[in-house]
């Protein structure tokens, strides 16, 4: 039977498709398309620039109503973003509304990357570096983006 | 994930305050919201009595069991609605598909699957995106349309499709917060007033109306019943007052009526 959750799916897929943000490829497991993969680009002019960042998106029948369960796979160095990957962002969590398909989603993912919320750490260290030397956080950043080459092979 | 409260107090009264509005904490927690784990909507049970068994109201501190007894001499009957942050929305959903079901409101439903048929293009004109939103329209139309006024065995029909956790009402239940929002934004007028610290209409929407958490507030009460042209009343089970409720009506047209407890509508139903 199809769900509800798997008619938008389809849709954020096409939509995916048919109108790709910079920088954001995703797509569905063949298998399941409650389990999608998906990759960030580093934007240019950044720290970030050159990385390319795997995650995964996890539905359940609930979605739109409830968040996808989105978390990093390449390890992240990231005010707001867990060891495990896992990501402290508003509208994954209680700021979450059903108006944010998967396109939105990454979107938002990837410009947390550069303007982190330093009200909400997830990542002390990166946290701290961040405010307070920030030539040193930009030279962890660059080692997580090599880094993310190297999970890519 | 954080834990999220649905037992959020109402935001300032609209243009119209009841005589006593109803912002000052209760002299005693009323009860403990329906837990957010049971069913979307709850049959029907008798009403005072189902909500004096399960609840541990205090005659002795309160004025709850004598508000109570006021209003069983005009309601009958409750639903216990779902405590996650949509109680209202929710409520209001189900009354209206359920009064909509009713051979005499033919007319009515027609009108209102003409206004969610068009509200696409007012939704656009208020900056959404029409492709994410016509999948909760649609789910919206499927209800509206799939409860044709129905024989007697429809009823229950309904019911199982109304609260089923993964059918239409899910998402139509959220449809009503934009239709809310386009309906806030296209009356800058009426509603700039209250927008509270927030700069614009658009912010204020984003963060307080459009969040599936997020409680409902006078504010998208008053736009709701005036988007869809029907009416709300309100019985405030608040504890100040043991010879009075405060009744506050919203719109007008066909009525739902829902008791607040503080932070938590439910459906009620007159004799």
């Amino acid at each position: 039977m199809s769900t509800s959750a798997r008619r938008r799916l389809l849709r954020d897929f096409r939509r995916l498709q048919n109108d790709p943000p910079s920088g954001i490829t995703g797509a569905p497991l063949d298998t399941n398309i409650m389990l999608w993969q998906a990759v960030i680009f580093g934007p240019d002019e950044t720290a970030w620039e050159g990385g390319t960042f795997k995650l995964t998106l996890e539905f359940s029948e609930d979605y739109p109503n409830k968040a996808p369960s989105v978390r990093f796979m390449t390890k992240m160095f990231h005010p707001n973003i867990y060891n495990d990957g896992q990501i402290c962002l508003d509208i994954l969590q209680n700021q979450w509304s059903p108006i944010y398909d998967i396109s939105a989603i990454l979107t938002s993912v990837q410009s947390l990357l550069c303007d982190p919320n330093p009200a909400s750490p997830a990542n002390s260290e990166a946290s701290r570096l961040y405010s307070e030397n920030r030539r040193e956080y930009n030279r962890r950043v660059r080692e997580i983006v090599e880094q993310s080459w190297v999970d890519e092979s | 994930m954080s834990e999220l409260s649905s037992s959020e107090p109402p935001s300032e009264p609209l243009s119209e305050p009841p005589s006593e509005p109803p912002s000052e904490p209760p002299s005693e927690p009323p009860s403990e919201p329906p837990s957010p784990t049971g069913p979307f909507v709850s049959d029907l049970f008798p009403f005072p009595s189902h909500l004096l068994s399960t609840q541990n109201y205090s005659t002795s501190t309160s004025h709850f069991v004598a508000q109570l007894n006021l209003l069983s001499e005009t309601y009958s009957s409750i639903r216990i609605v779902k405590g996650d942050g949509s109680c209202f929305y929710r409520s209001f959903l189900y009354g209206l598909i359920t009064i909509l079901a009713e051979p005499e409101n033919e007319s009515e439903r027609l009108r209102i699957i003409e206004y969610v048929q068009k509200s696409i293009i007012t939704l656009e004109e208020q900056g959404y995106d029409p492709l994410i939103m016509e999948g909760f329209q649609e789910e919206l139309l499927e209800l509206l349309t799939s409860t044709i006024p129905s024989s007697r065995s429809g009823s229950l029909n309904l019911h199982t499709t109304l609260t089923d956790p993964h059918g239409p009402s899910q998402m139509s239940t959220w449809y009503c917060r934009p239709l809310c929002s386009s309906y806030i934004k296209s009356h800058p007028e009426t509603f700039t007033p209250f927008l509270l610290s927030y700069p614009s209409l658009d912010s204020y929407c984003k963060s307080e109306i459009e969040p599936s958490s997020i409680e409902s507030s006078e504010i998208s009460i008053q736009a709701i019943v005036k988007a869809f042209g029907v009416k709300v009343g309100v019985e405030y089970l608040d504890g100040h007052d043991e010879e009075k409720v405060v009744r506050h009506v919203f719109g007008e047209g066909l009525e739902i009526n829902m008791l607040y407890r503080p932070g938590h509508y439910d459906l009620i139903y007159k004799k």
